[in-house]
């Protein structure tokens, strides 16, 4: 049963599909883009080593004629395919990078939100507070002071909402995270 | 350190963030678009994009909706708003008031029939009401000029723009107006005198006129009247007489009868 499995065609080709897949999504992950297509490219070679799987590939044809006669009669249709196919890509490529904008927004806006939080900026305030009492500097002991209070008193008055006084505060957090 | 601050921030992910520009990943969205396929399988079972897509359809929708109606009642809002408007009257421009009261000085000229007065008489010097020693006044004739100071020209509240500029146009230098200064004196006399005062420079020399007041033009209730012209005429037809155009002679279609007519 395993030796028909790893023997037959029809295995290795899907593994090959499979793996080659894997890393292309990997290459594209990490914005790798000439690995990418060289991966692309060897899927594409590879699957000339598969006689029997052409037909799943949509090249049939290959079984009647030579390649370059093949290539040289599908010739425009080659090229239309891959006109199409860039056009499509590129079309994609857009919309992924609205996708990551919208993605980074969101991310962004619940931060914010969960910064807002009435607990949360009981929270900072402490810490501030802390921060101040520590701190050796007098401009900064004051600045700390300042953003406790402006903290306190956005928490008392319901929090969720990012006033003026809190804005430096908030940038600081964006800026340099709990670096303070 | 307040526990769960910097779990938070692990969380998030924030620090450091910076708008994403395009230029400074050039090289993943050319890998999107070459492999494009097995991008958009990974995104859709990943990163689930329909969910931006329903939310950002939702949003536009809703905005287009609020278009609509801000749209629609926009006159409406503008009528049941109370802010106060300005006033569609214009407003009278108020009296000037004089914050000090007119003072009047007079000049007392001494005229002796037997000396002639010269233009560097001391009599006529100054302002204030000088008193010459009359030697032989046999034929003395005194001279009494008034003065009216307007120093209190700048305290007039303005009202509007045109006040403003009438009163701005209103030159405050110059001399006072021979009409203005009351009193029967000689003409030389009164000339020299004003010379004398517009030397000086002093606030008495000062003539003010009131700004004009604000005329207020209404508006005709006349409709706007449609004026017909004939069409044959080379000249407008007066109003009550109808133009006839000429008949040419020796046309033979306007004397045949037509069955229809």
């Amino acid at each position: 049963m395993l030796s028909e499995i790893l023997t037959s065609e029809s295995f290795w080709f899907w593994t090959l599909v499979i793996i080659q897949s894997g890393l292309i999504i990997w290459f594209v992950e990490t914005a790798n883009p000439v690995a990418a297509g060289v991966t692309l490219g060897t899927l594409i070679v590879g699957i000339a080593f598969f006689p029997t799987q052409w037909e799943h590939a949509g090249l049939s044809g290959l079984h009647d004629m030579s390649f370059p006669a093949w290539l040289l009669n599908n010739a425009w249709v080659l090229l239309a395919g891959i006109g199409c196919y860039l056009f499509a890509g590129i079309a994609w490529a857009i919309f992924r990078w609205w996708l990551l904008v919208r993605q980074v927004r969101d991310t962004y806006e619940r931060s914010k939100a969960d910064w807002l939080a009435p607990g949360n900026l009981r929270c900072t305030a402490t810490m501030l507070r802390s921060h101040a009492e520590h701190c050796p500097e007098t401009t900064l002991r004051e600045k700390y002071l300042l953003w406790s209070e402006a903290c306190r008193m956005a928490a008392a008055e319901g929090g969720h909402q990012l006033t003026c006084e809190l804005k430096p505060i908030w940038k600081d957090y964006v800026t340099n995270g709990s670096r303070l | 350190m307040v526990p769960g601050y910097d779990q938070r921030q692990a969380r998030t992910g924030l620090a450091g963030l910076t708008k994403p520009d395009p230029k400074d990943r050039a090289a993943q969205i050319v890998a999107w678009a070459i492999c494009w396929p097995w991008n958009l399988a990974w995104t859709i079972c990943v990163y689930n994009p329909f969910r931006y897509i329903a939310e950002f359809l939702l949003k536009e929708i809703q905005s287009a909706l609020f278009e609509i109606s801000n749209g629609q009642f926009s006159a409406i809002e503008q009528d049941l708003t109370l802010d106060p408007l300005p006033p569609p009257y214009p407003i009278p421009a108020p009296q000037p008031q004089q914050t000090e009261t007119a003072t009047k000085a007079s000049i007392e000229v001494t005229n002796v029939s037997a000396q002639p007065v010269d233009d560097e008489s001391p009599a006529v010097t100054g302002s204030v009401p000088e008193k010459q020693p009359v030697a032989s006044s046999v034929s003395a004739q005194s001279v009494s000029i008034e003065i009216a100071t307007a120093n209190s020209v700048e305290s007039i509240p303005q009202t509007n723009d045109k006040n403003e500029q009438a009163a701005s146009g209103t030159p405050t230098s110059q001399p006072v107006a021979a009409e203005a200064l009351p009193g029967n004196s000689p003409a030389d006399l009164q000339e020299e005198v004003e010379a004398e005062l517009a030397e000086d420079g002093s606030p008495d020399s000062y003539n003010w006129a009131p700004p004009a007041s604000t005329a207020f033009v209404p508006l005709s209730n006349q409709p706007l009247r449609a004026v017909k012209y004939e069409t044959d005429s080379a000249v407008p037809a007066k109003p009550g007489k109808a133009t006839t155009p000429p008949k040419p002679a020796d046309d033979p279609w306007l004397e045949k009868k037509f069955p229809n007519q």
